[in-house]
């Protein structure tokens, strides 16, 4: 914990400009008003008997995602979700679930390069239709964003200071696993996701064209949190993970990101690849 | 005589082929990146009365110049950089020759008309959209003590409020002001 203390400090000295279309986790900005922004990403987890037994090759997954922005206050997305399953032996990929997910701007102040946005999210997920009986990937994870069903609302709020973009965003989740053949395996119960996001624009240092390609560094920290004495034992209360990434932004409408996720408790890690393109 | 004096070389403007005798700097706020900036500058694209967009990133503004004959309505121009999620900081409407501006009178040029605050007759060509919705509050209750005109606080031209003007395109009139 101290060293992550120590990079925050970093970014805070150094932040001579900054770049806040993290990678992990939304911005309180949302995408302008008429435009689609199309995403394909592309997750492995590191399973291996270890981590997680009984799993035989890592978890493999395909998000392809649309948002689109209805007005300057709401932008909706879905996603859907096809994976391995890496529970079996033999070679496989199928459809394993979909997110909906929409934002709402509630209060957006600008300065020039400064900027304070807040704004709501709500996120509907379903997973785990396909890799039974396991379901999840990695099974002592709540994660609504890639394995887990359920609902999840909150708050996001991004400050841009003196060039620096930080965001930090709290949602209160219902966990509801349910799995494909319509039986609970676990109880219902209720989380918090917590997190925060800093992200730091290496190159260029001077903005000249649109051509330019910007190469952007981040690095995000998040954390989940049960709430409440009742939940499936094997889940720990407390889980967080280190996630640093960077980014391209390629003729400001293309965004190509690399990231990594590092969890504590000895649970899987994971390389994300993510393609973003805007349709005006 | 303390007409606008400009026709003069509005006319000689125009025979050059300058689209209007004015082109605008619209400085937004909130961007922060090249991707924001190009949003913008896409939404604001869609204003069929805009010919040009030439943005200064590392200053996060953008120079517009308009299509002749049109009449420029900066009440869409704002519309539409605040549906890229921004905003506009300020607009400063700069016009090609110096015009002689009388305090507190309209001047239609092109298709637009104009009602234009100075501090004294200065003679210049930088103005700065102090419509209601473009500046602070504290500016805006400011400029509306020195001036009886209910068009700086409707946006909209009346003939008890102002003079006649014929061939208006619109009937919205904006107000600029030398220096804020």
């Amino acid at each position: 914990m101290k060293y992550l203390k120590v990079i925050f400090l970093f970014f805070i000295i150094n932040s001579s400009q900054s770049q806040e279309l993290y990678i992990n986790t939304e911005p309180a900005s949302l995408i302008p008003k008429g435009t689609k922004v199309v995403r394909l990403h592309h997750h492995t987890i590191f399973l291996n008997e270890n981590n997680e037994p009984g799993s035989f090759t890592s978890a493999r997954l395909t998000i392809p995602s649309i948002s689109y922005g209805i007005s300057k206050k709401v932008m909706i997305s879905a996603s859907l979700q096809f994976s391995n399953n890496p529970y079996e032996l033999s070679s496989n990929f199928g459809f394993n679930g979909f997110k909906l997910y929409s934002k709402q701007r509630l209060i957006s102040t600008d300065k020039k390069k400064y900027h304070t946005r807040l704004s709501s999210f709500i996120k509907y997920s379903n997973h785990g239709k396909w890799n039974q009986p396991n379901y999840k990937f990695i099974s002592n994870n709540y994660d609504l964003d890639s394995q887990d069903s359920g609902v999840e609302v909150g708050l996001i709020i991004t400050q841009l200071v003196n060039k620096l973009a930080i965001s930090v965003t709290s949602g209160f989740g219902i966990i509801s696993n349910k799995t494909a053949d319509g039986s609970y395996d676990d109880k219902n119960f209720n989380s918090i996701h917590n997190s925060i996001s800093a992200g730091y624009l290496l190159f260029p240092r001077k903005y000249k064209s649109y051509k330019q390609t910007n190469f952007n560094i981040y690095l995000e920290y998040l954390t989940s949190t049960i709430i409440g004495k009742e939940f499936p034992s094997r889940y720990e209360n407390f889980m967080s993970t280190f996630a640093p990434g960077i980014q391209f932004i390629i003729m400001s409408r293309s965004r190509l990101d690399f990231g990594y996720k590092i969890r504590n408790n000895k649970s899987p890690n994971e390389f994300l690849v993510k393609l973003t393109y805007i349709i005006y | 005589m303390k007409k606008i004096l400009f026709i003069l070389s509005f006319t000689l403007i125009y025979n050059l082929g300058y689209s209007q005798s004015f082109y605008v700097d619209i400085k937004a706020t909130g961007l922060t990146c090249a991707m924001c900036s190009f949003s913008t500058q896409k939404s604001l694209e869609k204003l069929d009365f805009i010919k040009s967009i030439t943005p200064d990133l590392e200053a996060t503004s953008f120079k517009v110049e308009f299509k002749k004959d049109k009449f420029i309505d900066f009440d869409l121009i704002q519309e539409k950089v605040e549906d890229a999620g921004f905003f506009v900081g300020s607009l400063d409407i700069i016009f090609y020759d110096k015009l002689i501006a009388e305090n507190d009178k309209h001047s239609f040029i092109d298709n637009n008309l104009f009602h234009i605050f100075s501090d004294g007759d200065v003679d210049s060509n930088v103005f700065t959209l102090v419509d209601k919705n473009f500046i602070r509050k504290n500016d805006y209750e400011i400029i509306s003590k020195k001036t009886n005109h209910s068009c700086y606080e409707t946006g909209i031209h009346t003939d008890t409020c102002c003079s006649k003007h014929e061939n208006m395109k619109s009937n919205k009139v904006f107000h600029i002001k030398t220096s804020l």
